[in-house]
Parts: structure tokens; sequence; C-alpha cells
């Protein structure tokens, strides 16, 4: 092959190189074009984009690998952000338990404090409610929308004011207070006695809420009024029940002194009428002493079928004297007759009518109205039988507001300024022992009526009317005798003046033994005693109890009448079943032992005559 | 300062007088280098800068990535230490 051909063909091939090399220097070209946008891409995406930078150059852009060393470190970019939403996830998961477990914890805290029974409150330094439970809410009657504009001091009562106004500071003081009792006022305006302890919620070393669980105490204070009072009766009975022997005694003095002077002095005159309100103070310590009698252990009423209406129309013009109350009666002929013990009784009628006529303070009328009367099965009264007396006692007065009606039997329960607050309770006590019922009605303005249940008594006609009593007859023929047996002269002495009096021949003795003695010598005398009036106990000596079965030992038909000052004494309620054929409780009038001995002694009228 | 001599190695790198995007990827394509035994806290980087835009695009970009950054002013320029994440 010549040079030139070689040449040629060198040329040629060198031609063909050029042209590759300019090929693959373009392809370079694109290449490194395509990896400088790739790599400001990524770079942009790291947020180092060339504004803020220095380009890279060629060589750097193939030397440092820009796409293969950013691949990888996205790799662990991904990796990164794969374990970090693993651990985020492992967090929620974590949070929803807790927040699910303090939700559950504050439902269960709400719970708690949702279903105490006790008031539990918090407030703020100015006394505005923060919260309050349920049994706060249901308690006082509000409703939270109403509660949460209101103050701690808008459901105080007014007589609480003042002392939690100074517990209140002592609070915001941080001071412990101790045990406080305050006096809320519900929205119903009734009273509640709340006790408890109130502590301070502290911020930052200052108190920013108070904090009080109370206790409703309220029936827990009535019950606690109510056993006062019960242990006031009780002391009232033991102190009634030992005084009223004595008193009875005294009494019995008093009143037949008064009786015989009375006999004695003109029927109208100054004298007459200074012991007539001398008659009736001593009955009215009399009535005073019984009735706190009632309260003491076992007094028991003693009871005999009378004549109702006497002892009411007696008992309610007693009370009226000197009244501008007109007592209108009404009293249907065929009243069903009521075993009472006319005492105790004509007190429930004098305290009921006392009332009505303190109810009318401007004079009026009032009505006691009597009926036969059969409960339904369902009366919800506390007594047995359903056949009954019903006595309706009517004023035309002020009324009694609804919270004091269920409250007026209560002992010592008073609206007046003077009002012992026994008067009712007596009555109610009475009307129980008699197993009758006591219950009121009332309307404010216009009136009150209380209703007396008594049940009928299956016994025949009474057998003491109080027009029975009184007989004026002077003794004649063979005066009847009567051993009279009491320890106290003076109680001695005035029974056998008395039966003079009245009649008859007396003897007096100071206890059982020596009644027992002149009641055996006087039948071997001939003369025997007609009636033995007994002492039912003599301190020291044999009393009427014992002395009386030896009276009938002696004599089986003797005609022996106890007498004590204790009349809540067992003897006295149930003296037959003591052998005794009658009963009078000191102290007693000349009218009393008359009308009983008139009672008990065959064909007798009361004055000291045998029949002829 | 903190106290590194828990960490196994060291391993230092020195870019001083680059700036981005170079100073970043030298850094990151040595974090690539050792990721295993940053990643097991058997080394740390230490990574010499003078340019204070690199500081703040390095952190993000190993923050990111998972590691721990911190960075100290040193000889003029900054001292950025790259190790596992606490």
């Amino acid at each position: 092959m010549s040079e030139n051909e070689d040449i040629g063909r060198l040329r040629k091939e060198n031609e063909s190189l050029l042209g590759r090399v300019e090929a693959v220097e373009a392809r370079n070209r694109v290449l490194i074009r395509y990896i400088r946008e790739k790599s400001d891409h990524l770079l942009g995406i790291m947020q180092c984009s060339a504004g803020s930078s220095e380009s890279l150059d060629d060589d750097a852009l193939v030397s440092l690998d820009p796409i293969g060393t950013i691949t990888d470190s996205f790799t662990q970019v991904v990796d990164n952000l794969h374990s970090m939403n693993e651990r985020l996830w492992t967090e929620i998961a974590e949070r929803s338990r807790v927040e699910a477990a303090l939700r559950e914890n504050e439902e269960r805290l709400q719970d708690f404090f949702d279903s105490a029974l006790d008031l539990i409150q918090i407030i703020d330094t100015d006394g505005k409610f923060v919260s309050v439970n349920r049994a706060w809410r249901e308690a006082m009657g509000y409703s939270w929308e109403e509660i949460a504009t209101m103050s701690f001091f808008d459901v105080l009562a007014p007589a609480s004011q003042e002392h939690c106004q100074s517990c209140f500071a002592r609070v915001l003081s941080d001071s412990d207070i101790g045990r406080v009792e305050f006096e809320l006022l519900a929205k119903d305006g009734r009273h509640i006695t709340v006790e408890g302890h109130v502590n301070t919620r502290l911020e930052d070393g200052k108190v920013v809420a108070a904090r009080s669980i109370f206790r409703d105490i309220t029936d827990r204070k009535v019950f606690e009024q109510n056993l006062i009072n019960a242990e006031k009766l009780e002391s009232i009975g033991v102190l009634a029940g030992g005084i009223a022997h004595d008193f009875n005694n005294l009494l019995t003095a008093i009143l037949g002194n008064i009786s015989l002077a009375i006999e004695h002095v003109p029927e109208s005159g100054d004298a007459r009428s200074n012991l007539d309100q001398a008659e009736n103070a001593a009955l009215r310590a009399r009535d005073l002493t019984q009735q706190l009698l009632t309260f003491s252990k076992g007094g028991a009423p003693i009871r005999r079928t009378t004549s109702i209406e006497d002892v009411i129309r007696e008992s309610a013009r007693f009370a009226l004297r000197g009244s501008n109350v007109r007592c209108d009666f009404e009293f249907p002929e065929n009243l069903l007759p009521v075993e009472i013990d006319a005492g105790q009784f004509s007190q429930v009628i004098h305290n009921l009518v006392c009332n009505a006529d303190q109810a009318m303070p401007g004079g009026g009328s009032m009505t006691i109205r009597a009926e036969n009367f059969s409960l339904p099965p369902d009366h919800g009264l506390p007594m047995k039988a359903s056949r009954c007396v019903r006595i309706a006692v009517q004023d035309q007065g002020t009324g009694i507001s609804a919270d004091r009606v269920k409250r007026i039997f209560d002992p010592f329960f008073t609206t007046r300024k003077e009002g012992s607050g026994l008067g009712l309770a007596v009555c109610y006590s009475v009307v129980k022992q008699h197993e009758g019922a006591l219950t009121v009605e009332s309307t404010p303005g216009k009136g009150t009526t209380f209703y007396i249940h008594l049940p009928a008594s299956d016994a025949g006609k009474p057998q003491l009317s109080a027009a029975d009593a009184i007989s004026a007859s002077p003794p004649k023929g063979r005066p009847r005798r009567v051993l009279v047996m009491d320890d106290e002269e003076m109680v001695r002495k005035v029974a056998m003046e008395v039966l003079a009096t009245i009649g008859y021949e007396t003897e007096g003795v100071g206890d059982g033994a020596a009644a027992i003695e002149s009641y055996a010598r006087a039948i071997n005398e001939g003369k025997p005693f007609d009636v033995v009036l007994m002492d039912l106990t003599i301190p020291g000596g044999m009393g009427g109890k014992e002395a009386v079965l030896k009276v009938l030992e002696l004599e089986p038909a003797a005609c022996v009448i106890v007498s004590s000052g204790y009349s809540n004494d067992p003897v006295m309620a149930d003296y037959h079943a003591f052998g005794f054929s009658g009963v009078i409780a000191k102290p007693y009038r000349i009218k009393d032992l008359r009308e009983l001995l008139g009672r008990i002694l065959p064909g007798g009228t009361g004055v000291g005559e045998l029949p002829a | 300062m903190e106290d590194y001599s828990a960490f196994g190695r060291t391993v230092t790198i020195d870019i001083r007088g680059q700036v981005c995007p170079a100073s970043l990827l030298v850094t990151l394509r040595k974090i690539n280098e050792i990721k295993d035994d940053i990643q097991k806290n058997g080394a740390r980087l230490e990574v010499l800068t003078d340019n204070r835009d690199s500081v703040g695009t390095i952190s993000e970009a190993a923050f990111n990535m998972g590691y721990d950054v911190g960075t100290e002013k040193r000889d003029g320029g900054y001292m950025m230490v790259i190790s596992a994440a606490g």
C-alpha cells in the first residue's frame, strides 16, 4: 500500500474517530446535564439549592457522586422517618391509653362526687360556687345553671350569715376552722342544718378555693330536740311523780277546807265569791299536777263510763269564762257512751278550748260537735276500735300553717311566748291513753278543727252524770259511819269534817293496822262502818292495798274506797281488782266525795242517811 | 463542651474553604460511609467548616437522617459533631 493511501486511510480513520469522540462527548454532555438536573433537584429537596451556594463543576459532579450520596442519605432519612413514625404510633397508643385511664378516673371521681350523700361544694374566694355535687343540688333544689350565678352567702339562712362570714374570713387566711355547723336555706324555703369541714385549695401558696363536705343533720337535730324534750318530760314526770302525793295531800286539805267554808258562808256575798275563786285556783293547781303526772310513768287514766256531754260543756264553760268567744254545742240524743277519765278528759277539752279562744283574740264563735262515727277500714289512725265517738272542736281563728301543724303535738312546741308547749302534747297523750286518736285540720286564715276520736263503750248508760251529784237533802235517821284512814292529819281531819258536813259519822285512823282494829271493834260493838276511805300509801305503815284485804276478811261485803295523791298508781286505775269498791283521787271536793258515796252505797244519795 | 469519650473512634473531616452543595455532599458521603458505626455509637463524625450556611444545611440533613448534631464555634469556624441520636 502506498504512503498516500495510508495517509488517506488514517485521515479517514481519524475523522471517523473524531466523529465518534464528538458523539461520545455529546452523549456525556447530555448525561452530565441529566445528572446536574437530578442533583440540583435532589439538593433542592435537601434545601441546599444553588441559589445560596456555588454550583458543582463537572469534575465535582462526577467525583462527589451526588445522586449516589443523596440517595444513600435519603434511605437513612426514610428509615429515620419510619422509626419516628413507629415511635409516634407507640406514643399515640400510649397517650390514648393514658387518656382513657384519665377519663375513666375522672368518671369514677365524678360518680363518687355525685353519688355521695353528703353535700359537697367548692367555692372561690368571693364565695361564688365553682362546683356542687348532685346531693347538694337535690337537697337545695337548685339547678347548676342557677347555682353558677350564686354565692354561698345566697343560700345561708339569716341566722348563719354572721357566723359563716367570720368562718369564711378565717378559711381565706388558710386557718383550720375545724367542724362547722350552718343553717342553709333551700329554694323552697326549707331550713337545712348541715355540719362538716372546710379546707382550702392553694396555688402558689395562695388560697384559690374553699372545699366543703357537709352532712345534712336536720333530721338528727329534730331527733336530738325531741330527745331533749323527752328527757325534759321524763324529768318532769319524775319530779311530778315525786311531789304529786304531797302536793295532792296539801290540795286535799285546801280544797276540803274551802268546800267546808263555802258551806258555812251565805251564797251571796264577797266571802263566797272569794272562796269560789280560791276553789277554782286550787282546782287548777290540781289540774296542773294532773297534767304533769300524765307524762310520768304509768299515768293510766282512771276510766269510767261517763256522760261526755257534761264534761265537755262544763270544761268549755270553765275555759271560756271572761272570754268574748261564744261556744256552741251540738250533741245528738243517741250519742254512744265512752269510758273516760273525767279529770284527764276535761283537761283535754279545757286545753283545746283555750287554744281556740287564743286563736280568736278579737272574739268570735266556736263549735264543739260530738257524733257517733264509724271509722273506715283504712282510717290510718293509731286506734283499734272502729266504732267511736268523734268530737270536733272547731274555731274560726287564725289557723295554723302547714309546717307548724306537723309539730303542734310535740312537747314544748309553742308559738306563744308565754306558752309552755305542753297543752296539746298533754291532749295528745291523754287521748292516746284512752286508746283514741287526736287529729287536726287547719286552714290559715279560716280556722282550725281538732278531732278527738274515742272508742265507744259497750257499757250501758253512763254510771255517773254530773247532774246526779249535788243533793242538798239534810241527813235524817241513823247516820252512816265512815272510817277515814290517812297518815296525814290535815287530810284526815278535813275529810272527816267534810263527811260530817254531809251527814256522816266519822272516825279517823293513821294507818292500816289501826283501821283493821277499829273496823273489828265497830263490828263487835254493833255499829259497823258503812264505808272505809283508805289512803293507798302510808309511809312506814300498812297502806290501803294490804289493809283492804284484811277488812274484806272481816267483812266480805265491806265497802272500801281507795284514795291517793298518786292518781297514776295502777291500783287507782284498776281498783276493783284490788278489792276496792270505789276510787277517789286527791284532792277532791265535797261534791266529788258525795257523788262517789252516792254511787257506791246501796240506795245512796251521797248524804249520810240510811234509807228508811 | 460535651464529653464524647463514651464514643469509640472519632472521624474528622475538614471542609473549610468549601461551600454548599460540595460541603454537604462531602459530609453526607462520609456519614454514609461510617453510618453503621455512628448508629451503634461506635463512632462520631467531627466536621470542621468555615461556611455559616453549611452549618444549617448539614445540621438539618443529619437531623433528618436521625442523628444528633452539636455545633460550636472554633478557630474562626465551626466544629459540628454528628453522633447517634440519644
